[in-house]
């Protein structure tokens, strides 16, 4: 499912193409049978086969959720041609706010717990989406410098807050009750995700909300002269990637029973990454939902893999640089024409 | 009339420049007590000492901080504490480099990395100024004095447990933080080769890097346990590595078949065990090592009044214990003082 603007070249009047040859000639095609070569390859080569074990499809499932949420952010960023590099700080901060808020219900009952700590992770993420949003809109500083200082600011914020340690002694529901448990054999922080990656991929492609940053990813210029007013547009798109990453923030709770305020600064370049593998444009106007979670599975894939076939640490790095680059030249490879013969043109 | 206006602003421009810098140049010598390291009443002045730490905000290095601004306080010192709230030893070295700048009389440092630091440490050495080690030797060994923990003791409970809990067989996963940070290798580096010679049947995997994230622990935790169905224990190195890996068996529901052990008494770990989820870990003593260290430079300073002459570099280590908690002695007085602390108070 990629959605894009009609940029240069794609004429109205062009040859029509089949949804076959358009599947085959999108690169979350590609992307996606690099997973599904790689899932088979670690399945035959782990002993007895244990990396489609049902445990192990648990773990990739596990290892998806914060990956997918932070990802949907950044894939709906870089579609309206803006960049986020503080989601990871973002996450921090919301699952400190959320954490230390839990820890002062923990009396109070599992559904004031849940209720409490997921309204704070959120709001929390919120308002520095909206800090982001006001530093973009109207300081006019470009979103990526912008989102570069306030990865600083609120990794700040969120050791202050803290006293500049973890919080601990959570409310052991919080993990029993969701970060562990299951429903039908799936884990609840990925169903989480998952649904917000269904949600956010009908507004992409069902709303006019979608269509609207599409449009000024393509270009901003244009949009406005068209009459969308991006100001108020960029705000709930900034204040929306809050939001996700707040969730992506409780989740991280949730699961591990503590936070890790040290551990999350990079976690924007992964998704960043996980977004433009699966062929969202760094450049605007183009957006891969399904490209988004073939490139998020793609990482979760190798981490896991790679550890369950017993690969050492040091081969792993070369082993993930060089199946990145092979999943972007395959792509680069392809619209220059030099790709597989079958492609849909 | 244009070329005066741009004169003139270039001279209002130098002008501003030469204020701020005045001002800052004022600033740093109203803080720096006294600069030039030693001064002639070095006997009985306030000492300025500056603490720095491999990571601001981990318990361990806070617990250093505590025993540092005690010992400080003792002995009418101030104690300032600084250095990255990120895994990097280079941003360590640039803030061990930025505090000797401002001329403090004496300085700890508590390194990632042994190398890197030894351009600043003779340089301040040099003009009398101490600067002790601790939690890790300095490579060359140019430091006044360290302060570390007798690894090779720490071991050895170590072994004893992870073979009782594995019965001498089996596999051990080994999760480490990252490479390259000795500190952090030394707490397995002389821990395999000793299990490996107590127990040859248990095979002790090659170490993997979490990079003191939680959620990389988990991941790889997950990983090694679906690859090795005879895991009996993963060790983890430290804190996060620890939470991580303790998620991760949680998740896969193997508790009783594959035990967590590992390094540091983070608030986090001592939760961890009171829940039955970490069988043991060792303690370290952060606050002695940090206290000892302090004491010394000012020992040194006040019975080096009025010199200027280099500070001798010694390759004398100082060990300080270690204990093995577990859940039947952590609420003990004596496991007590090897818990690492979240603020001095």
């Amino acid at each position: 499912m990629t959605l894009s603007i009609a940029r240069t070249g794609e004429l109205p009047g062009a040859k029509q193409r089949t949804r076959i040859q358009r599947f085959v000639g999108n690169n979350a095609f590609w992307l996606l049978l690099i997973d599904a070569v790689l899932v088979v390859l670690f399945t035959a080569v782990s002993i007895n086969h244990t990396f489609i074990s049902p445990a192990n499809i648990k773990n990739l499932m596990l290892d998806s959720g914060e990956g997918l949420l932070l990802g949907i952010a950044i894939a709906f960023l870089l579609g309206a041609g803006e960049f986020d590099i503080s989601l990871g700080s973002n996450l921090i901060l919301a699952s400190v706010v959320s954490g230390m808020l839990a820890q002062k219900v923990a009396s109070a009952g599992i559904g004031v717990v849940f209720a409490v700590s997921i309204a704070a992770a959120i709001v929390s993420g919120v308002v520095v989406g909206a800090v982001n949003a006001f530093i973009v809109t109207r300081l006019k500083v470009n979103s990526l410098i912008a989102t570069l200082a306030m990865l600083g600011v609120v990794s700040g914020v969120a050791y202050i807050v803290s006293g500049g340690t973890d919080v601990v002694g959570l409310p052991a529901t919080l993990q029993n009750d969701f970060g562990v448990a299951t429903l039908l054999g799936i884990p609840a922080p990925f169903l989480l995700a998952f649904l917000a990656w269904v949600i956010a991929a009908i507004v992409l492609r069902r709303t006019a909300f979608g269509l609207h940053l599409l449009a000024m990813g393509s270009s901003r210029a244009a949009a406005e002269r068209a009459g969308l007013d991006t100001r108020r547009k960029l705000l709930l798109l900034f204040m929306a990637a809050g939001a996700l990453a707040g969730m992506a923030g409780f989740i991280d709770i949730t699961r591990f029973g503590a936070t890790n305020i040290a551990g999350h600064t990079e976690d924007s370049l992964s998704a960043i990454t996980a977004a433009v593998i699966g062929g969202t444009m760094l450049e605007g106007g183009v957006v891969s939902m399904t490209g988004l979670l073939g490139g998020v599975v793609l990482a979760v894939i190798l981490a896991n893999g790679l550890v369950v076939i017993n690969v050492s640490a040091y081969y792993q790095l070369i082993v993930v640089g060089v199946i990145l680059v092979a999943a972007v030249s395959l792509d680069q490879l392809r619209q220059s024409g030099g790709g597989p013969r079958f492609r849909a043109r | 009339m244009l070329k005066m206006r741009i004169l003139s602003s270039y001279f209002i421009g130098g002008l501003a420049v030469l204020s701020v810098s005045a001002l800052l140049a004022g600033c740093s010598t109203g803080t720096s007590g006294g600069g030039g390291g030693v001064s002639t009443d070095a006997a009985t002045k306030t000492l300025r000492i500056v603490d720095i730490a491999a990571l601001i905000n981990d318990s361990f290095f806070i617990t250093g901080k505590c025993g540092a601004q005690a010992a400080a306080k003792a002995n009418n010192a101030t104690l300032e504490f600084e250095g990255p709230t990120g895994n990097s030893a280079t941003d360590e070295i640039k803030a061990f480099a930025a505090a000797a700048a401002t001329n403090p009389d004496a300085m700890l440092l508590a390194p990632f990395s042994n190398t890197g630091f030894s351009t600043t440490v003779s340089s301040l050495m040099g003009k009398g100024a101490p600067v002790w080690a601790t939690g890790q030797t300095l490579e060359p060994a140019d430091a006044y004095g360290t302060t570390i923990t007798d690894y090779f003791k720490a071991a050895e409970p170590l072994v004893q447990i992870i073979g009782q809990l594995s019965g001498g067989a089996g596999t051990v996963g080994l999760i480490a933080d990252t490479t390259g940070n000795t500190t952090d290798s030394d707490r397995y580096t002389q821990l395999v080769p000793a299990l490996e010679k107590a127990y040859p049947k248990l095979s002790v995997l090659s170490p993997q890097y979490a990079q003191n994230s939680t959620s990389t622990a988990a991941t790889i935790a997950a990983g090694l346990i679906q690859a090795h169905p005879d895991m009996k224990v993963v060790y983890a190195s430290s804190g996060p590595e620890a939470v991580g890996v303790a998620a991760a068996i949680k998740a896969a529901g193997v508790g009783s078949k594959v035990k967590l052990v590992s390094f540091d008494s983070s608030p986090d770990q001592i939760t961890l065990l009171k829940s039955g989820q970490l069988a043991a870990t060792v303690g370290q003593s952060p606050y002695e090592t940090s206290y000892i260290g302090t004491t010394q430079v000012i020992k040194y300073l006040r019975s080096h009044a009025g010199s200027t002459s280099a500070v001798p570099a010694t390759a004398t280590v100082t060990s300080t214990p270690t204990m093995l908690l577990t859940s039947g002695n952590v609420n003990s007085a004596a496991a007590k003082t090897y818990q690492y602390m979240t603020s001095c108070s």
